[in-house]
Parts: structure tokens; sequence; C-alpha cells
């Protein structure tokens, strides 16, 4: 495709870093209601995540990674505890700070439907929405981060589709350029890998390392080992809500922490530099 | 041309034409309701009474049966109003139609089908039965309003489940409510302490229509229909991030529940203040913004703004139909709207049968 040359303005590289970015959680805790014996999806969570790396979370299903997520991006408040962002506690008060936490953090969720025949392009440009007020048309600056993203991620051709014309693949890549488009420079995307191929799935993964490597904070939940053995540069093992183990993901992904809490015996592979797993399930 | 230049994308030029074609149609249905009519007025007449350029001794009417002083009564005191009205009304049911489809996330939600106009018209059915329409004007909007807010909320929470509404659920709980609000007004209107001569009025109001409105139901429809079309246009973006789930939503920094609320309100003033002036008028909040979502897509900035003045058209042309089709008699506007919505909501029917399965 033939394209007039593009300013400066909008190359691909459209989130400035930010070194010290960083989302902590401190003893967060998050029970299902008041009770005494109200379920508890996390408990005594502590994480330091900070800006330019990779982070995957990792847990067998009900591990609590999702609402480990929802909790950073403020969809849920702690039972207890405490949710910062930069040093700041989250505020989800009001609506004008729910949007300024818009601007600072993207969250893709697992599962997504949307309603009605909104095109590629529409869904790509309302990560802008947070970004002017109620009545302002949308500035240049916003087309600019909504062509970027576009491009980013090869979506130009595809802009005008209807999204649920679109495969697997195709609409995690829209999630992705929404995430970019937002100028966020704190990512969080669950299970993005799910659904698609093993082509699609390493794409999505070397975007979230690319995007990781410019200076952003990425945090994905994965099931798949060997995809955090390699894409991570930490993995974060939780287990009924509990943080099990927090490290590189060699440190972390080793025989005896994958037998406690997948219940599977993994056995390392190894070729030259590289290294796969091999699971047998433990008999009980 | 660069593919990726916004210009492009089929959506904003089909825009561009679709606002052009609304504005035009609404400014000569507009005009037609001005000049059309049982006295026959010159279109030259009218423009001078209408801006008030011409003396009264200028003023020429057909035959010369018409006095200059009742030609200019017949265009400001009777044929302006109504089609104000008549705007007015076709704004509000459309943009009440959108602020639905929304919420619910159901291409079939309408205040009619909903049963938010029934309560609307419950609400000041109240109002006039109790003497309240006597007291002060706005006491009656004011029951429509509340009465429109209130069957909201009921058809809300019958429907809603898990934040999705089953098209099933959703036209059953319509159903139950207009049957069972259709028979409360029935009731109260039965009821002893109504003046025959006011319940016989009552039910011509309730038929829908806007013929002989004159200011003061200009007056008492505008506040309301102002407010809620600002309420929707304000929030027509997070409504469009509303669609997309409550999680991302949020995300985005759409705080759900008070934009639930914000939205029933609007929709309310926009029902309630619709129903005031106009009665039960039908279908106008299905079709137009169904018909204006497939010509431009779901945006909803657009989507409101261009249903508004589509749903102003629609309104006018119906009550130039229901003037003109059985002359020198008068149709009800509702009867008109049924006629052609009727028929369109079981088209509609048929095509979202074969969508519920990937919803």
């Amino acid at each position: 495709m033939s394209r007039p040359s593009e300013p400066e303005s909008s190359s691909p590289r459209t989130a400035p870093a930010r070194v010290d970015a960083s989302l902590v959680l401190e003893n967060v805790t998050l029970a299902l209601g008041e009770a005494a014996h109200a379920p508890v999806l996390v408990r005594d969570l502590d994480l330091d995540l900070r800006a330019g790396s990779l982070v995957v979370l990792l847990g067998p299903n009900g591990s609590g990674k999702t609402t480990t997520l929802r909790l950073a991006a403020g969809l849920v408040a702690p039972t207890s505890g405490r949710v910062l962002l930069d040093g700041e506690p989250l505020d989800r008060s009001r609506g004008s700070s729910l949007r300024r936490l818009a601007r600072r953090v993207a969250y893709v969720p697992q599962s997504y439907q949307s309603t009605f025949d909104f095109t590629v392009r529409e869904l790509v440009a309302m990560a802008r929405y947070p970004h002017h007020g109620r009545f302002a048309a949308p500035s240049l600056a916003d087309r600019r981060q909504v062509e970027a993203a576009l491009e980013r991620l090869e979506l130009v051709p595809l802009q005008h589709r209807i999204a649920h014309t679109l495969s697997g693949g195709e609409l995690q890549r829209v999630q992705l350029a929404r995430c970019l488009a937002s100028e966020a420079h704190v990512l969080l995307l669950d299970e993005p890998t799910s659904n698609l191929d093993l082509a699609h799935g390493l794409e999505v993964l070397e975007v979230c390392r690319a995007l990781a490597d410019e200076g952003r904070l990425v945090v994905l939940t994965l099931h798949d080992l060997m995809a955090a053995r390699r894409f991570a540069d930490r993995v974060v093992l939780l287990q009924e809500g509990r943080l099990v183990d927090d490290g590189t993901p060699v440190q972390v992904l080793d025989a005896g922490n994958i037998r406690r809490v997948f219940a599977v015996e993994a056995s390392e592979l190894r070729s030259g530099s590289r290294s796969a797993y091999w699971f047998d399930r433990l008999q009980s | 041309m660069s593919p990726s230049t916004p210009a492009t994308s089929p959506r904003a030029r089909r825009l561009l034409l679709v606002t052009a074609l609304c504005i035009a149609t609404t400014v000569a249905a507009a005009l037609a309701s001005l000049l059309l009519g049982a006295a026959e007025i010159p279109p030259a007449t009218v423009a001078s009474i209408l801006f008030g350029g011409a003396a009264e001794a200028e003023i020429e009417t057909a035959g010369g049966s018409l006095e200059p002083e009742m030609a200019r009564s017949i265009v400001l005191q009777l044929r302006l109003p109504r089609c104000l009205v008549g705007l007015l009304v076709g704004a509000a049911l459309a943009v009440a139609g959108v602020l639905l489809q929304g919420l619910f996330r159901n291409a079939l939600a309408a205040p009619g089908v909903v049963g938010t106009s029934a309560g609307g018209a419950l609400g000041a059915v109240l109002a006039l039965s109790f003497g309240l329409g006597l007291r002060s004007s706005y006491l009656v909007p004011l029951g429509a309003i509340a009465g429109a807010f209130a069957s909201l909320v009921v058809v809300a929470r019958i429907a809603r489940h898990r934040g999705r509404t089953s098209i099933t659920d959703l036209l059953l709980a319509g159903v139950a409510l207009n049957a069972f609000l259709s028979a409360l007004n029935s009731f109260v209107i039965a009821r002893a302490w109504i003046d025959h001569e006011v319940a016989r009025r009552i039910n011509f109001w309730l038929m829908g229509g806007i013929a002989d409105r004159d200011w003061s139901h200009v007056a008492i429809a505008l506040p309301g229909c102002a407010a809620g079309i600002a309420l929707a246009i304000a929030h027509a973006r997070d409504l469009d991030l509303m669609l997309q789930g409550e999680d991302l939503a949020r995300s985005l920094g759409v705080d759900g529940e008070r934009l639930k609320n914000v939205l029933l309100l609007a929709t309310a003033l926009l029902v309630g203040s619709a129903v005031a002036v106009s009665g039960v008028v039908g279908f106008v909040g299905l079709v137009v913004p169904h018909v204006v979502r497939l010509a431009i897509g779901p945006s909803h900035r657009a989507l409101v703004l261009l249903s508004a003045v589509a749903g102003a058209a629609f309104v006018l042309l119906s009550d130039l139909i229901a003037r003109t089709a059985v002359s020198p008699g008068e149709l009800q506007l509702g009867i008109v709207t049924a006629f052609v919505g009727a028929p369109f909501f079981v088209f509609l029917l048929i095509r979202e049968r074969g969508r519920v399965e990937t919803l």
C-alpha cells in the first residue's frame, strides 16, 4: 500500500517512557461480602510492580489472577489494604478521578462482547474519550494516536470492519491497539492469548514484550508456562488467592513450585539456550 | 488518498449525507405544516406573518374570505405552536428511544414498548384527575415525568439480569407493564370523581396527537425536552463505552451506576414531557433510532443528534398525513405513527430473531 510520508508525531511509538511509573499492592485482601466466612478471592497480597517490565500472573483456575488485575485496574476496591499507582492510592470516588485513572491505566478483559455494530476504528478511538471533555470533538492529536495504534498493530486494512466480523486474533489486536491509543503507561491484560492459535498468540506476546521494552508496565495473566518463561521479566505465582512465589521466570517456575501449585510433574527439556517443559499429571 | 484518513471512512461520508437529508426533510416538513391547513393562506402571506414584516392591511387571503387578523391568528396561534410541539415531541421520543436501546443493549427497546409512555400517561392522568392540572400547568408534565421514571425503574429491575437484557424478558416485562398501566389508566378515568367531559378529553388525549396545541404546550414540553437531550448528548460517549461491557467502561472512566441513573432520568424527562403534551404517540422511539443507526452506525454522539432531527421530521410528516388523509376531518397522530411503526416493529423482531443466538 503506498502511503504519503508521515510526520514524526505519528510514529508508532506512542507513549513516552515513564521510568518512575509503579503499581503497588499493599497487603491487599478482597472478600465477597462482610460475613466472617465470606469467600476470599485474594488474601494479604503484596506486589511492587515497576515500569519497563513484563509481569505474568500465573496460577490455576480460581487462584485470583483476574481478581488481582481487576484490583490493580481499580475496577474493584480491596476489602483491606491499598493499591497505589505512582505512589498515590487509587481514587475511584468521582467521575473525574475515574477519567484520570483511565488515562494512566489500560485494561483488557478476558472476554469481550461489543453491542451494536461499532467499527474497529471507532473501538480504538474510544481510548481517547477520557482525554477530552464531554462536548469536545476529538483533536488532531487524538486522531494521530488512533492512527499510530492502528498502524502499529496492522489494523489499517481492517479499520472500517464491524468488530463482530473479526476473528479472535484480530479482535485481540484491536484491544491492544486501544490500550496503545490510550497512552496509558500501565497495561493490564487478562489472558490476552486465550482463544488464539500459536502464531497469533506469539504475535500478541511479542507486542506486549515490545511495549514493556519501551518503558511501560505490562501485566498479563496466562496459562502457558512456557510463554511466561520466554517473555516475562517477572512471574507472580498465585494459589487460592495467595502469593506463592514472585521472581524471575527461572526462579519461580521450578519443578517444586509447579508440582505444588498446578499438581503436575514438570520435566525441563533443554536445547542450547532454549528450554521447554514436559508435564505429567501427578497421580493422587 | 490515504486509506486511514477519517474523512474517507464510509460512515463519515454517509454521516454528512444523512445529516443533510435529515435537516432538509425536517425543514420541509416544518414549512409544510405551517403552510397547509383547512384555511387556505398563501405562502407569501404566511411568510409575512411569521417574520412580521408586513402590516396587517397587506396580508392577502385567498378569496378574501379570511380576515387578516384571523389569518395571523391561525398561523401564529394554531399552526406555529402545533409545528413546534411536533418538533419537540418527535425529537424527545426519538432520543428517548436511543437511550433506552443503549441502556438495555437492545434494538427493540422503546418508550412505547417497555411501558415508559404508559407510565408517563398514568402520571399525567393522575395529575389531571386530581385537578392538579388546574393549579399549575407544570404539574401535569411533572406527573408524567414521575410516572415515566417509575415505569423505567420497574422494567429495568425485571428485565435486566446480570447486566444483560434478553429480548424475551424485555418484551414480556414491557407487555405486562403496558397492560397493567393501561388498566390503571382506565380505572382512574372511569372513576366517578372525574367530570364526564374531563374523562372524554383525557381519553382523546391518550390516543396521541398534537392537534389544537397552543403556546402553553410548547412551554410545558420545552424544558424537559431540552434538559433530556442535553443530558443525552453529554453522556453519549459514556453510552458507547457501556456497550463494550461494564468493566471496560469503568476502565475507560465511566461510573456505570451513575450513568444508568442519569440516563433513566433523561429518558423520563423526555418521555414525560412528550406524553404531557401529545399523549401516547407510539413507535417514534423504536423506528427512528433504528433507521438512523443503520445509516450512520452506533456512535451515540451522532446518533442522538440525528435521531432528534429525524424524529422531529417523522412526527411532523405523520402529522401532515393525519391532517390531510381524511380531510376535512383529522386522524389521530398516534394512529399514523402506529400504522407505519407496527409493521416495522414486526420486521425488526424477525430480523433480531436470527441474531439472538449470537449475543
